[in-house]
């Protein structure tokens, strides 16, 4: 794993502006940044990300069954009591779930680490299923990289793939695609789904969440009052459930993506059950519940709230004292601990692994760097190649 | 090869270089339409009697579909918040009120026949769809059969019309709205710490 500088394509900005990537430069600074690329061996990609990607969420998947049925569990989980019933109803249905992206510290030396699980609402899926695809594809025109040159990126043709799968049990049915108002990024991913839904050859409509209307009959309802009975959302469980709406989930037929049980994933309780269930694998990083701590010899060790985004509210401990921490709106539900475990350099940038799942299947990978050591939500995105 | 095949580009642009490229999902409808063609005559009954008239030996059938037709004509029809609009589009006299689970009323056009059409995949009726017509001279629908989402079906003295394979689809559920804005309020309170891009997802 190497970090390469290269010059920029010279027509990126009119690309982007001709495919409507729109936030690829975010409050002045660039979030898309193709100044350097890194570069992976084949074998650094197939043995240390792929498999574990796989194994990691199977195991992942060991947790959901362990949680859904035992009361405690979703206690720790802070899964709402009155959503028990439905979170084990859609884990026992087995309701199709469509992607999700494992955050892995990995310098390629050595093995990858678990951060955490995006299972709910993961993003940055167009910046790495078509718009790093585009950026290879016309390197490879210009002749800057060998043919050969490769990337670990089967999301999109999976994503189309896997919709039209899940569609096999709707069929003729709209599939609504719904995020929240003023967030362009959030609205430029569910775009990206759609137009994917599009090639699966799904009709599809967008309505925002804040849009989305309770009809008689208890339905969902869109702007036309027309009752919604599919719909993705990129919009956390965890707020759902809730919400104002949150009682109807349980008594109405809306088939969700992600599917309820995801819930339970995208939550960090499931590090301290991994780590408890699995102790010692070599992918994973000690991590505690908060009356585990004591029983723990973590000395040096990050903070995180159960449920949070992009790096927010996070506290390094070290020598058992509070260290460096990041601000934000969460931690009412409380908190897990993690060992600290930092990210690997490339001379000043601190680098994030995002390994992409579409269902059970490794898709890709997503790489951010940062000058700080937490990945945040400014962090740049760039893309890399297979040599 | 470990990343995607093939992506057609012409698909992922937002901005073409020529204007006059249609929407794919417009391509897309008339494709589908075009792929599901296969058309089959059938028969639009006024009643369960009428149907059992013209189908001996059915009546159970007959019975059963009528039913159905009506659960379904309650739960896809257009709806109306008075009755003015709606027999401005359906014709006076042709609407009738409907109570709501929440005890408010609206209006929807009577059922004005049931089609039936047989199983795809065994002996007798498979399917069922309500019919509607208009009475109204300021209606596109006037003296037409249409289904739920306003297709139409041809003159409604032709009691022989010709489905195709998605006439049966099940029509979109239309119910009425008693709010909005149930979901949202938990991401427009934590917003407010403002440095983030403002995205939920992560």
């Amino acid at each position: 794993m190497l970090r390469k500088t290269c010059s920029p394509r010279l027509n990126w900005k009119a690309l982007a502006e001709e495919y409507g990537f729109r936030f690829h430069t975010l409050y002045g600074h660039p979030y898309w940044d193709e100044s350097a690329y890194y570069q992976f061996s084949l074998k650094q990609i197939e043995k240390d990300l792929e498999a574990p990607t796989e194994e990691l969420h199977q195991m992942c998947l060991f947790v959901v069954e362990k949680v859904v049925n035992d009361e405690e569990l979703l206690c720790k989980f802070k899964i709402p009591a009155e959503h028990w019933d439905n979170t084990r109803a859609s884990w026992l249905a087995k309701e199709p779930s469509l992607y999700s992206r494992l955050d892995l510290c990995y310098s390629g030396i050595g093995v990858a680490k678990l951060y955490e699980n995006n299972a709910d609402t993961p993003t940055s899926l167009y910046e790495t299923g078509f718009w790093q695809w585009l950026w290879l594809e016309n390197k490879i025109e210009q002749s800057e990289f060998p043919k050969k040159t490769d990337q670990f990126n089967s999301l999109q043709e999976k994503l189309i793939a896997r919709l039209q799968c899940i569609a096999e049990k709707h069929p003729q049915e709209i599939l609504y695609f719904s995020c929240c108002k003023n967030s362009e990024e959030d609205r430029g991913t569910v775009q990206y789904l759609m137009d994917c839904a599009c090639e699966a050859e799904i009709p599809s409509r967008f309505i925002y969440v804040e849009d989305i209307g309770h009809g008689e009959g208890d339905v969902f309802t869109d702007l036309n009052n027309q009752a919604i009975t599919w719909i993705f959302k990129l919009y956390p469980w965890e707020f759902m459930l809730r919400e104002d709406y949150g009682r109807y989930l349980d008594i109405n037929n809306v088939s969700w993506l992600e599917p309820l049980w995801k819930g339970v994933l995208s939550n960090k309780a499931l590090l301290a059950m991994l780590w408890h269930l699995f102790p010692n694998h070599p992918n994973l990083l000690p991590a505690y519940f908060e009356e585990d701590l004591c029983k723990s010899s973590l000395k040096n060790y990050v903070k995180k709230p159960l449920y949070s985004r992009e790096g927010a509210n996070i506290t390094f401990y070290k020598d058992g004292k509070a260290h460096k921490n990041v601000q934000g709106p969460y931690g009412e539900e409380g908190y897990i601990y993690q060992a600290y475990h930092p990210l690997p350099q490339f001379g000043p940038n601190h680098t994030l692994v995002g390994s992409w799942l579409v269902n059970d299947k490794a898709a890709g990978i997503s790489i951010r760097e940062d000058y700080n050591p937490i990945t945040q939500d400014l962090s740049r995105y760039l893309p890399h190649i297979i040599l | 090869m470990k990343r995607t095949k093939h992506i057609s580009l012409n698909n992922m642009r937002k901005k073409t270089r020529r204007q006059q490229l249609k929407p794919l999902s417009l391509l897309v409808s008339t494709l589908l339409l075009t792929s599901c063609s296969s058309t089959e005559q059938t028969q639009v009954y006024r009643d369960e009697f009428d149907c059992m008239e013209k189908n001996p030996g059915m009546q159970e059938e007959c019975k059963t579909a009528f039913a159905n037709a009506q659960a379904e004509a309650v739960k896809t029809a257009p709806k109306f918040e008075n009755r003015n609009d709606c027999e401005e589009m359906f014709g006076r006299n042709n609407c009738t009120s409907y109570q709501g689970s929440s005890g408010s009323s609206w209006f929807m056009p009577a059922m004005a026949g049931f089609l039936l059409g047989r199983a795809l995949d065994g002996p007798g009726f498979g399917h069922y769809q309500p019919m509607f017509t208009s009475y109204s001279y300021r209606s596109p629908y006037r003296d037409r059969w249409i289904t739920a989402d306003g297709r139409s079906y041809g003159n409604r003295m032709q009691k022989n019309i010709r489905t195709r394979t998605d006439t049966f689809k099940r029509k979109p559920v239309i119910a009425k709205t008693l709010s909005r804005g149930g979901f949202g309020s938990i991401a427009s309170a934590k917003s407010k710490w403002g440095s983030s891009r403002g995205g939920w997802g992560g």
